[in-house]
């Protein structure tokens, strides 16, 4: 969701550099808002680099590390820049099975960046729907649901997750499904501040009046009033997402073997570090590192710039 | 006061009763721990044996029913693995988790209070942006990786201090533990750092913002034009109120340190709770997965009502508040 929106952006970008005066429109204001800072310029290319990279894997990889007619066991363990048996350099090195390790960090990335993209959203709507429904509601609804949030928020997230796992087991479905549940309600508590605040504005009354259904009323008028503090959360949350797949992959209950993520890198190659090989856990760490920073230094930005109480 | 804590507390036990509840249902629906257990090479009567050794034939709500009745008088049933009573496993295991979290919670406020509230009082000073800077990163760094890097950097290439395990323990006023020896602590300066480092960040972010909030007030001014100096000022005025929501937060985060130390220990080889809980949950080892889970819970959700108890006896405004409610 936030690489098409992010996409978005960046083309709608173009007219507000343009030296003419041009009418200022809201979503002109916002990008200009944006890019003044240039951290965040540089943390959204980034960002936008990084999804480029995880989407066109299968095309920029040198190798498919999971084809392993193309991975020598041979070449395992090599160095950042050593020269392989199939003839070509291995910039970031190998691990031990004898990867390429730029190829296996660009599939490693799809795989997480999927993970979070996917359980982010799920948990959009899941907490959004929740939320929304809490606030129209009102009374006892909501304060049952409220209660369900305040419950799981009370709990680390880690803690939840693992006892999920424990539950489910292991799997790319049964990690989406843990991180949805540990993240929804950080959506709903949001969703349901903004509702409340926009419930008493006109335009919800008039809507009433004029006999919209329920559902009408709150997807298709109040929803989209409450998007501003929804993507913030939801930017801050696919970062934390994407970390914690990778903290249960590392610890070795996230993904399974066969969907290796960053994490799951990562821990192949603790128990080389020992021995001083350090870049099959280090450079992986590093991308890992700079995905999740980007991420939330786009979200920082973001929440600056649509705060209504810093506008200028 | 009292019928607020009477709520509390039956929320508490709302909040156990339910947990036990999820645990135990999802953890005995999936997977058949049986044949984790047996030998492949037994035969169909020794199987039959095993599974009623271990009680595992019997209805579900009967095996929940003989758990409560067990869990209130304090036994969890035993451990698949260990052969042990599994509240026992997890017990042994508990003081080096607590070792580990109580280092990490004073790492915090020894090295985060200073650093916010220096940035804090000169917002505008290189190094503050500095500071600020690297609470950004250290809210980012996944901690797993960041333990790797402090093995990779203490233990491999400088080779200063120890990578794993715990260190000899010694009895000090009858408390047991590693930090009373000089190789205990060096076990255990690396594990509490990674442990502590998120929550030094969270202590800078919050100093600094108690300092920049307070710095304006008018009691601030007044101790000023009293002719009070700075650094009574800040020692006595500014840190007195600064204070209050960081020792709230670190209450509260305690827990979580509990909750988190499942990575520093897996990393650090470091033989507390967590990496009993990974190793369980590899194994399918029911009872001790189960058992833990309910240790913590309790432990996180006694946490909470202290905190809250004594967020209302050290802030008198909240306690106001508290009674309304």
């Amino acid at each position: 969701m936030s690489v098409a929106e992010t996409d978005a952006n960046a083309d709608a970008q173009r007219p507000s550099d343009m030296p003419v005066a041009l009418a200022e429109t809201p979503l002109r204001r916002f990008l200009s808002d944006y890019f003044a800072s240039w951290i965040a310029t540089l943390a959204l290319a980034l960002l936008l680099l990084i999804a480029c990279l995880a989407l066109l894997a299968p095309l920029l990889a040198p190798q498919n590390p999971y084809n392993l007619a193309e991975v020598d066991i041979l070449d395992s363990r090599l160095p950042p820049g050593s020269m392989g048996m199939a003839g070509y350099r291995y910039w970031l090195g190998t691990d031990g099975a004898g990867r390429d390790l730029v190829s296996a960090i660009l599939y490693g990335l799809r795989i997480s960046l999927m993970v979070g993209a996917v359980s982010c959203l799920i948990a959009t709507v899941i907490g959004a729907t929740v939320g929304l429904t809490a606030a129209y509601a009102g009374g006892r609804t909501e304060s049952l649901l409220m209660r369900l949030v305040d419950l799981q928020l009370s709990l680390p997230a880690i803690l939840i997750a693992l006892m999920l796992i424990a539950v489910l087991g292991k799997g790319v479905d049964k990690v989406i499904i843990a991180l949805v549940t540990v993240q929804w309600a950080y959506y709903a508590r949001t969703v349901r501040g903004t509702a409340l605040a926009e419930l008493n504005k006109e335009y919800v009354e008039a809507a009433r009046c004029l006999g919209f259904s329920h559902p009408r009323i709150m997807f298709k008028q109040i929803l989209p009033n409450c998007l501003p503090p929804l993507i913030v959360v939801a930017t801050i949350q696919a970062a934390h997402a994407i970390a914690l797949e990778a903290t249960l992959s590392f610890l070795g209950v996230g993904l399974p073997r066969t969907e290796p993520s960053l994490g799951l890198l990562i821990s192949n190659g603790f128990e080389y570090m020992l021995s001083g090989k350090y870049w099959i856990s280090f450079i992986p760490g590093v991308v890992l590192l700079i995905t999740v920073m980007a991420i939330n230094l786009v979200g920082d930005q973001l929440r600056d710039v649509l705060n209504p109480r810093l506008k200028r | 006061m009292t019928a607020y804590l009477l709520r509390r507390l039956m929320q508490t036990i709302l909040v156990i009763v339910l947990m036990s509840v999820i645990v135990f249902f999802g953890v005995h629906v999936i997977g058949d721990p049986v044949w984790l257990l047996v030998n492949p090479q037994m035969d169909q009567r020794d199987i039959d044996a095993a599974v009623r050794a271990l009680g595992l034939d019997r209805p579900i709500w009967e095996q929940y029913l003989h758990f409560v009745s067990g869990a209130l008088r304090g036994d969890l049933g035993r451990s698949f693995i260990f052969g042990e009573p599994a509240l026992g496993v997890i017990l042994q295991r508990m003081p080096a988790t607590l070792e580990l979290a109580v280092a990490a919670l004073v790492m915090a406020v020894v090295v985060g209070i200073p650093l916010g509230l220096y940035a804090g009082l000169k917002p505008d000073h290189p190094l503050s942006k500095a500071i600020m800077a690297g609470s950004i990163v250290g809210f980012s760094l996944p901690t797993f990786w960041v333990g790797l890097m402090l093995i990779m950097v203490f233990a491999v290439m400088l080779g200063w201090l120890p990578s794993t395990g715990r260190g000899p323990t010694a009895t000090f006023l009858g408390v047991t533990s590693s930090m009373f020896t000089i190789e205990g602590l060096r076990h255990l300066l690396l594990p509490a750092l990674n442990l502590a480092l998120l929550k030094i960040s969270l202590v800078i972010r919050l100093t600094r913002a108690g300092a920049r909030e307070s710095m304006q007030q008018d009691y601030i001014k007044f101790a000023r034009a009293k002719g009070l100096t700075h650094s009574r000022i800040v020692r006595v005025h500014l840190l007195k109120n600064i204070l209050i929501p960081v020792v709230t937060v670190l209450g509260l985060e305690f827990g979580n340190l509990i909750a988190f130390s499942v990575v520093t220990e897996t990393i650090f080889a470091w033989p507390g709770m967590g990496k009993l809980l990974i190793g369980a949950i590899q194994t399918l080892d029911r009872p001790v997965i189960v058992a833990h889970l309910i240790v913590i819970v309790l432990l996180f959700v006694v946490i909470n009502l202290v905190v809250d108890i004594l967020y209302t006896v050290l802030d008198p405004r909240v306690r106001v508040v508290g009674q309304a409610r």
